[in-house]
């Protein structure tokens, strides 16, 4: 037991004298051969690591923490940095037609605009699809920017698919059979979609939103649905493949972005530019004229109602690139004019259409009357003409007597023409009017005496105003003296003479009907008055 | 449009990425064979105007450290096995190579392609190598320097591949 203290004692003494110097050579050997020590230690650190980890994870993990934490905020800074500058580079670009696009986009999705573009500067750029036969690496099926075309693309994929083979087969063996699903390189990264014979890698600039993935598994689904077989029973022939079809589902279903990108890229016919302008232009004329048509139709309105006759009167106004169309009815021609008139007065107006009809009302039953009565009344005035008439409505009785046959047409035409009556009935008698000329001659003879000739003239003058129905009955006379024979020829020269004077000097045209008494007129005796007995009596009668 | 793969393989040292650039003009970059042990080669051929797209893996060289990477031999349409002729034991090597290519793609032709021919060498018998399996289909000898025999090999696999394909078709 002694023994056993005495030797922990010279222990402690031991360790007390060497301590300094152990110290002092750990700290020159540090100093001298700190490479040394480096590579010596290295080795260590993974399995002390490792066997930390196994056994003190909570403790790595705290240990860590304040560091992965800035290194992540850090990254996480620098990512949203570079979203941010994307976005404003995508603002600079001001009043582009994207730019527009995005703003209504964003109106109609009820998103805001930041969103859309922070989704767009993420999404926009997919830069290449290709489908790639799993063992071989073979490019079944692809797709490129055209922008940012890839070098190789055979080449890439195969050395994918070789990468692919070796990070899952040596990296990944004792894990539950993963297969690699991402390759980052700088900005980029190949996002790796795996089916059974093939895998779908996508080169994505940028980030990579949820949403491409979604997309890059739904296109994958695709094609393993439409292609499954012969992707499994593939053999070097790829026409059965990568085909059209493949090519425009894939780019469709990979991204919604690429896919309204893609017209860009065609040329577009001219005119798919020209005609929807072409129809917004004449939209905006067709409402640009029809704006100035209905304020002037408006100004055209104004201007009737304040005039005080035809603001009584319905009136259409059309008005069509300036003409202006003018519908309706006036009773009279006058209002019509009226109308047109007030129409120069408005400013704007190129062209007047004056449609408007007039109709003046003649059924009313009292007008009527009054019309017909002052219809008489003028008539009446008429030299040869007494009518008068007897209107119960409608029917219309017109009576009375004329000189002759053509005042009585004239009576008739003028109520035909004047009052608008279905039946008219006329009774109205020609009478010649009662004019009596005597010419008196002296005995034995069948000379016109001056005063004769004077009659005559003023008969002639008022025969000239009768129609040719009216006959002159001419009745020669004589007194008691000479022979029988004698009193003949003197009654015949003198009534032919006159006759022959009336037709001959004065022109008459009626028919003149002799007729030869060879005795005195009646009412005068001839013994007493002979001078008076030697005469032709002219008369008027009306002929049949 | 046709695609295939054809898998170059063989020992450290034999010749087999001459052989290949000999071939093809426009090879891959070879900073990736150092990391993973493969390089990649694209050849357009034409065979009875039928035009056809080569991909060729150049595997590197098996060592006692690096074995070829079994993965890489899948899908390959044809392979060839590429010796050296000056070196005996590269040649003996191309029967454990034609075990691995048989358990690989059990219907893949095999070309056998003894390089370095415009070196000295000792004749080597090519029946016997032919007699190592039935899926080796021929065996050239062949210089990548001096370009002997190398067209002719890719010809070969290209007109084999291709009539195989049509015979199919």
């Amino acid at each position: 037991m002694k023994k056993k203290h005495e030797r922990a004692d010279e222990d402690e003494l031991l360790l007390e004298a060497l301590s300094p110097l152990v110290n002092q050579l750990i700290d020159r050997n540090y100093t001298q051969a700190q490479k040394k020590m480096a590579s010596q230690i290295a080795p260590l650190l993974g399995s002390a690591i490792r066997e930390q980890v196994k056994s003190q994870k909570n403790d790595i993990i705290d240990a860590l923490y304040p560091v992965l934490g800035s290194m992540i905020s850090r990254y996480v800074t620098k990512t949203l940095e570079e979203t941010i500058e994307a976005i404003n580079r995508q603002i600079h670009n001001g009043l582009s037609f994207e730019n527009i696009k995005r703003k209504l986009r964003a109106k109609l999705q009820g998103v805001s605009e930041t969103e859309l573009l922070l989704r767009e500067s993420a999404l926009a750029n997919v830069r290449a699809w290709l489908l790639i036969h799993k063992e071989t690496g073979i490019v079944l099926a692809e797709a490129q920017n055209p922008e940012k075309p890839l070098q190789e693309p055979e080449m890439i994929a195969s050395m994918m698919s070789a990468i692919s083979s070796f990070v899952n087969d040596w990296i990944d063996k004792n894990e539950n059979n993963t297969e690699l699903g991402e390759i980052e390189y700088g900005n980029s990264k190949i996002i790796l979609e795996n089916g059974g014979y093939c895998y779908l890698a996508v080169v994505v600039d940028g980030i990579a939103q949820q949403e491409i993935y979604n997309n890059i598994r739904n296109a994958l689904a695709f094609i393993l649905r439409e292609y499954g077989d012969e992707i499994r029973e593939f053999s070097g022939d790829l026409s059965g493949i990568a085909n059209r079809e493949i090519y425009h589902e894939v780019g469709v279903l990979l991204a919604g972005k690429q896919k309204q990108e893609e017209p860009k890229t065609q040329k577009k016919h001219p005119l798919l530019y020209i005609l929807p302008l072409f129809l917004l232009g004449y939209f905006f004329w067709s409402l640009y004229t029809s704006f100035i048509d209905r304020s002037l139709e408006q100004k055209i309105y104004e201007k009737l109602e304040k005039n005080k006759v035809l603001s009584l009167y319905k009136i259409d106004i059309d008005v069509e690139k300036s003409e202006v169309y003018l519908r309706g009815v006036l009773p009279l021609e006058y209002y019509k004019e009226m109308l047109t008139e007030s129409m120069h007065e408005v400013q704007g107006i190129e062209t007047i259409h004056n449609e408007i009809q007039v109709h003046t009302p003649q059924n009313d039953p009292m007008q009527m009357s009054s019309n017909i009565h002052f219809l008489l009344l003028g008539l009446n005035t008429q030299e040869g003409i007494r009518v008068s008439y007897r209107f119960i409505y409608p029917d219309l009785e017109v009576f009375g007597e004329v000189w002759d046959q053509e005042r009585k047409e004239r009576v008739i035409r003028t109520f035909k023409d004047a009052i608008k009556l279905e039946t008219m009935d006329f009774h109205i008698q020609t009478i010649a009017p009662e004019l009596e000329t005597k010419l008196f001659f002296d005995q034995g003879s069948s000379s016109i005496r001056p005063q004769g000739y004077k009659k005559l003239m003023n008969l002639s003058k008022e025969l000239a105003k009768l129609g040719n129905d009216v006959h002159i009955e001419l009745s020669g006379h004589t007194d008691n003296t000479g022979t029988p024979e004698a009193k003949k020829v003197v009654v015949e020269q003198r009534v032919q003479k006159v006759s022959a004077l009336l037709q001959e000097k004065y022109g008459i045209s009626q028919k003149i009907d002799p007729k030869y008494k060879y005795v005195a007129p009646l009412g005068v005796d001839a013994f007493e008055d002979p001078q008076a007995a030697r005469c032709v009596i002219i008369k008027l009668k009306t002929g049949r | 449009m046709f695609s295939y793969k054809i898998v170059v393989l063989g020992d450290f040292g034999v010749g087999k990425t001459s052989l290949v650039r000999r071939f093809v003009e426009n090879s891959f970059d070879e900073e990736y064979l150092s990391s993973i042990g493969v390089t990649m080669s694209r050849k357009e051929c034409i065979y009875k105007g039928i035009k056809s797209t080569m991909i060729i893996w150049d595997t590197e060289g098996r060592t006692e450290h690096s074995p070829i990477f079994k993965q890489y031999l899948l899908g390959a349409k044809a392979f060839i096995i590429v010796a050296d002729l000056t070196r005996k034991e590269t040649i003996e090597a191309i029967k454990e190579h034609t075990l691995l290519c048989q358990e690989m793609v059990c219907n893949a032709s095999i070309y056998i392609a003894l390089n370095k021919s415009d070196l000295e060498h000792t004749p080597v018998e090519h029946q016997s190598l032919r007699d190592l399996s039935l899926q080796i289909v021929s065996v050239y000898e062949t210089s990548a320097k001096s370009g002997d025999e190398v067209e002719e090999i890719f010809a070969h696999i290209n007109t084999s591949v291709v009539e195989s394909s049509n015979a199919k078709v």
